[in-house]
């Protein structure tokens, strides 16, 4: 963190003083630092005969009030033009934890630089890698890349990011034994018209590759009214498909969009092959979804969606069950975005449990500064409101910029959830933001 | 709790109401009568030919100020506050508006030769002067005379600082249309560089980190109407929807992070199997018996027991055990249990 800071505050320098200079790259540095102070307990399970019902017999509530603070930092252009570095950080201490080695975490969520000279660049740190298995990677490692027009490889070694909890505050970095992971991508892309990429990648811990996927992601543009987006990851170590979607996109008029999609999960070919629930029979999800989106205008918009949904095992003798899910979000805003409402609701069933969720909110500047915000959640199952399963949530918060780069928040929410019957929490938030450089 | 919910849905309808009308100061004016008088653009605006700062937008310098104003308006009555402000005694400046924009107003100026109609007149009476207000230029005019291949290459970078702050807007090339947020995978992957052209890399470790601090919710508590996935209530209902929609969480989190955050809040350790699962959690003939919940969900058994299978699982699932072969048809294909150590929890070493 140290030495990345130190090289984006160097690099910043160096490339004002040879912004003076002129015709030379850019430079832009910007910062974000955030800390927020939350009253919100936390839950552990626990096992009390003495209680009477399955919650309160399982779950306790302890007090804690983290610090959390947050940095983040994008410098690009430096060193006219070859090098940017990237950071984004938290820290947490625990006041209520009086147990000297579990009140405070921290963790580097990226921390990377990238050197770049003609169409070959090398990144170091650790970053968030898109391609290779669903999800991406977070990986602590080294990479190279090359561009030749159209066309770009990159390959990576590194290790998985595997945050390890033993405190109170939140996650610790941590490694659980040797793991690593190595990969390799090969794209060509025209922006806006296609793209194709291919990647593999293997991940190995406890002495067995636990991952070994092979993804082929696509999008492309064939014509101006319509848009296809495909990704297909393949399990090579059990030989199969682990994951797949594809989507189209019709611009049937200007303002009404139609969309539909297919999608396909194995959720055992996710699990790493060193888990034994690897080998277990598991559900195939199958879905397939439509849906309509319409904006008259850039304040208004209209989206419903409708999907049905396939739960199978295969080779299992009960028959697979059927679901289906029911969405809709309608958001209008001001010309200024200074008035902003937003509501959905959604209905989904997978064959065994219904839900609902209904979720309202809205937000107003007042006097061109103070910002309010308010938003309410109700999620209930077929059971009825007073179901165990059901919660609902409602959230005020207020904002105000304090002069400079300074913002100041404030939030209250309350719920009632399955893990807490009513509840009241509060947050206070600070955040200050930097920003230099760029072409004047 | 019908009270809670229902104060809870009056509160955010309230917000959805337009907010009382406040009385800002504006800057009473017009360009029709200035340009009749004969005033070139350049006169007023004259900080546009002149290179702005670091750090500067691209409005710094093209608003002119009070004191270039009095050089013509010199008599007493035009130099009193009210004559320009419509609230003299609480006059504001020009009102802010920031669009992250990369912007010279000296090189357009020198490319055009003063032209300043070109971009801004697009809306303008060309016969007369007589209702002349300029427009600011839309993306759309920007890219139909001059900016039409950076368009269609998606140089973005061209001109936006950064398109994160705001919400998904769908655009006539790179469309964020409704429903973005949740189908961008494919995009990203395929065409990283794309997105870095608006959006810095912490952009995607914003959602994409398995250790937040905090949700990302609460470090932006006034972006109600965007699309973040993991909205206030959810970890309260993330179980419910885990198994409702099981692709969405995996397209985005891989099976330890489940694990993961279960550890972090102590869920699954220090008491016997069984606490956490409802009744009927052994009778083969509930509907909530453990096994059709594994199928269901397996990422959700793994959050808990990837580590303590081999005591919890294996016991009845294996050769010779009361719930036999626990494997899926044709599993053994892909599998050598000679290489596979995990084979060996149940297997005896052997072909």
């Amino acid at each position: 963190m140290r030495r990345a800071l130190t090289l984006a505050l160097l690099g910043l320098l160096h490339a004002r003083s040879a912004g003076a200079q002129g015709a030379l790259p850019e430079a832009r540095v910007r910062m974000r630092l955030d800390a927020l102070f939350r009253g919100v307990p936390r839950y552990v399970l626990t096992a009390s005969e003495r209680q009477a019902t399955a919650d309160e017999r399982y779950w306790r509530a302890t007090a804690l009030a983290p610090w959390v603070s947050r940095a983040v930092l994008d410098a690009s252009g430096l060193y006219r033009g070859r090098v940017e570095a990237h950071l984004s950080a938290w820290g947490a201490v625990d006041l209520a934890v009086s147990d000297p080695g579990h009140f405070a975490a921290g963790d580097l969520a990226v921390a990377w630089a990238r050197g770049r000279e003609g169409p070959w660049s090398v990144w170091l740190g650790r970053r968030f890698v898109p391609w290779g298995p669903p999800g991406g990677l977070h990986v602590d490692g080294v990479g190279v890349e090359a561009r030749a027009g159209a066309f770009e490889a990159e390959a990576m070694v590194g290790r998985p990011v595997t945050p390890a909890y033993g405190g109170a505050a939140g996650a610790q970095p941590g490694f659980d034994g040797v793991t690593a992971t190595s990969g390799a991508r090969l794209g060509w892309a025209s922006p806006g018209r296609a793209a194709v990429s291919v990647s593999y990648v293997e991940r190995w811990a406890r002495g067995v590759a636990g991952v070994r996927a092979l993804s082929l992601d696509a999008s492309a543009s064939p014509h101006a009214k319509l848009e296809l987006r495909g990704s297909l990851a393949l399990d090579a170590a059990g030989v199969g498909v682990s994951q797949a979607s594809a989507d189209l996109e019709w611009f049937a008029l200007r303002a009404l969009t139609v969309g539909a999609g297919y999608g396909h999960v194995d959720p055992s070919r996710l699990l790493p092959r060193w888990s034994i629930l690897s080998v277990f029979a598991t559900d195939v999800f199958d879905e397939a979804r439509l849906s309509l989106a319409w904006r008259p205008s850039r304040a208004v918009s209209l989206r419903v969606e409708g999907a049905g949904q396939r739960y199978a095992t295969p080779g299992a003798e009960e028959a697979a069950r059927w679901g289906h899910r029911v969405e809709g979000a309608l958001r209008v805003s001001s010309s200024d975005r200074a008035r902003q409402c937003t509501v959905s609701a959604s209905r989904r069933d997978d064959g065994v449990r219904p839900l609902t969720v209904i979720r309202v909110a809205g937000l107003w500047t007042v006097g061109g500064a103070l910002a309010l915000a308010l938003e309410a959640a109700l999620a209930v199952d077929d059971d009825g409101p007073s179901s165990p399963r059901t919660s609902a949530y409602t959230r005020g918060s207020v904002e105000v910029p304090l002069g400079g780069a300074w913002r100041l928040g404030a939030s209250v929410d309350g719920v009632r959830s399955p893990l807490a019957v009513a509840e009241l929490r509060g947050l206070v938030h600070a955040s200050w933001t930097f920003e230099r450089g760029g072409r004047p | 709790m019908r009270a809670l919910t229902l104060a809870s849905l009056a509160l955010a309808l309230l917000a959805c109401r337009q907010a009382p009308a406040v009385r800002e100061d504006r800057v009473r004016f017009s360009h029709g009568p200035h340009l009749r008088a004969g005033q070139t653009c350049l006169q007023c605006h004259e900080g546009l030919t002149s290179q702005p700062g670091a750090g500067a937008t691209a409005r710094s310098g093209a608003l002119p100020s009070e004191a270039s104003c009095q050089r013509c308006h010199t008599r007493p009555e035009e130099r009193a506050c009210g004559f320009c402000h419509t609230e003299p005694r609480n006059p504001g400046g020009y009102p802010r508006r920031d669009r992250a924009l990369v912007f010279s107003h000296p090189s357009h100026v020198t490319r055009e030769r003063g032209g300043c109609v070109t971009c801004h007149g697009m809306q303008a009476d060309p016969r007369t002067v007589q209702r002349f207000e300029p427009s600011i230029p839309t993306m759309d005019g920007c890219a139909s005379r001059c900016h039409a291949e950076d368009l269609r290459s998606l140089r973005c970078a061209r001109c936006h600082q950064d398109l994160g702050r705001y919400a998904l807007e769908e655009l006539a090339v790179v469309r964020h249309g409704p429903g973005f947020a949740r189908s961008h995978g494919p995009q990203a992957r395929a065409e990283g560089g794309l997105c870095a052209q608006c959006h810095a890399p912490t952009f995607c470790a914003r959602c994409h980190n398995p250790s937040a601090g905090a949700p990302l919710a609460d470090f932006e508590l006034l972006g109600v109407a965007r699309d973040f996935v993991h909205r206030g209530d959810f970890q309260a209902r993330h179980a419910e929807e885990a198994r409702l929609t099981q692709n969405t969480c995996t397209r985005c989190h891989g099976a330890e992070a489940c694990n993961d955050c279960h550890r972090a809040r102590g869920i699954g350790g220090g008491v016997g199997p069984g606490a956490t699962h409802p009744p009927g959690w052994l009778d083969p003939l509930s509907p909530r018996n453990h096994g059709r919940e594994a199928r269901r969900n397996i990422l959700g058994c793994a959050s808990c027991h990837e580590t303590d299978a081999a005591q919890v699982c294996t016991p009845c699932h294996r050769e010779g055990g009361a719930a036999g072969n626990p494997h899926p048809p044709g599993f053994a294909a892909g599998f050598d249990r000679r290489t596979h150590s995990v084979c060996l929890v149940c297997h005896s070493q052997g072909p």
